[in-house]
């Protein structure tokens, strides 16, 4: 095998590395999505649900696309885990602060993957731009030129 | 191509099985890091709301109500110790793995260059 083809297969290894992070950064940036998505959501029903007000017909979702009718009770408090399965039942503001909070730290490590995601997306394409480079290189018999 | 001596392959092999197990060792770390910064914060929820506060421990499915707080908070305080010794020995033992793994790479790296027939089949 020759140097300008050890360099192929090297350059290739490093772009798979380069793929399986930016896969498995992309994986955690739909984790980070998904939770960010259930606390705004968990947010916003617990203000609906102060507004609506006592007394109010509510569906309470089981599952499967399928309710059972309720009515609201207690709609100043709401319960709301604070983490290691203990669950407080505390006024409906404070809840909310709660889920700020959450919100707020889950919106930071977003946007920390997102910068790492793009910085890796940056080297694999000059990496794959490189690799390219070199393969048609040796495919015309040249020899390998200086790389990134 | 030349073939690599059984030595080199050895050595291969082992950087190798180092290599997995140091993953498993940091994946383990960080999820018991991720659960020790879960029960900091509880803690510090705890601290935070006042004693008249409704508290409620998910056992199963069902949640139920604990009165006795100063308890869950010695609870989470030892499950806290419990981790963080487990976590500092991960720790040690990543080092450790970490100083053969580099040690290991830089014999099968000198081992390669010596031979580039070698290096050219690995």
């Amino acid at each position: 095998m020759s140097l300008g083809e050890s360099d192929l297969r090297r350059g290739i290894a490093v772009l798979d590395q380069y793929r399986e992070q930016i896969e498995a950064l992309a994986q955690q940036q739909d984790l980070v999505r998904i939770s960010l998505e259930e606390h705004l959501r968990a947010k916003e029903t617990l203000t609906q649900y102060r507004q609506a007000g006592r007394g109010a017909e509510v569906l309470v979702p089981i599952g499967a696309n399928s309710f059972v009718a309720a009515e609201s009770k207690d709609v100043d408090k709401a319960f709301v885990s604070i983490g290691s399965d203990l669950v407080i039942y505390d006024d409906i503001a404070k809840q909310v602060e709660r889920l700020d909070a959450r919100l707020k730290s889950i919106t930071e490590a977003a946007n920390a993957i997102g910068q790492r995601l793009a910085e890796l997306q940056r080297r694999a394409e000059a990496q794959g731009a490189a690799v390219q480079d070199l393969y048609e290189r040796l495919q015309a018999g040249a020899p390998p030129g200086p790389r990134s | 191509m030349k073939e690599i001596s059984p030595q080199l392959q050895n050595q291969i092999a082992q950087y190798q099985q180092l290599q997995n197990q140091l993953q498993v060792l940091a994946s383990q770390r960080v999820q018991l890091e991720a659960k020790l910064r879960e029960i900091e914060g509880t803690l510090e929820e705890l601290n935070k709301v006042s004693g008249d506060t409704p508290i409620y421990k998910s056992i199963g499915m069902l949640l139920v109500r604990q009165d006795d707080r100063e308890a869950l908070k010695k609870e989470l305080e030892e499950h806290k110790e419990t981790l963080t010794i487990r976590v500092k020995s991960l720790q040690k033992q990543e080092k450790a793995l970490s100083g053969r793994y580099e040690d290991l790479g830089g014999k099968i790296q000198a081992a390669l260059g010596q031979s580039p027939a070698a290096a050219e089949s690995n």
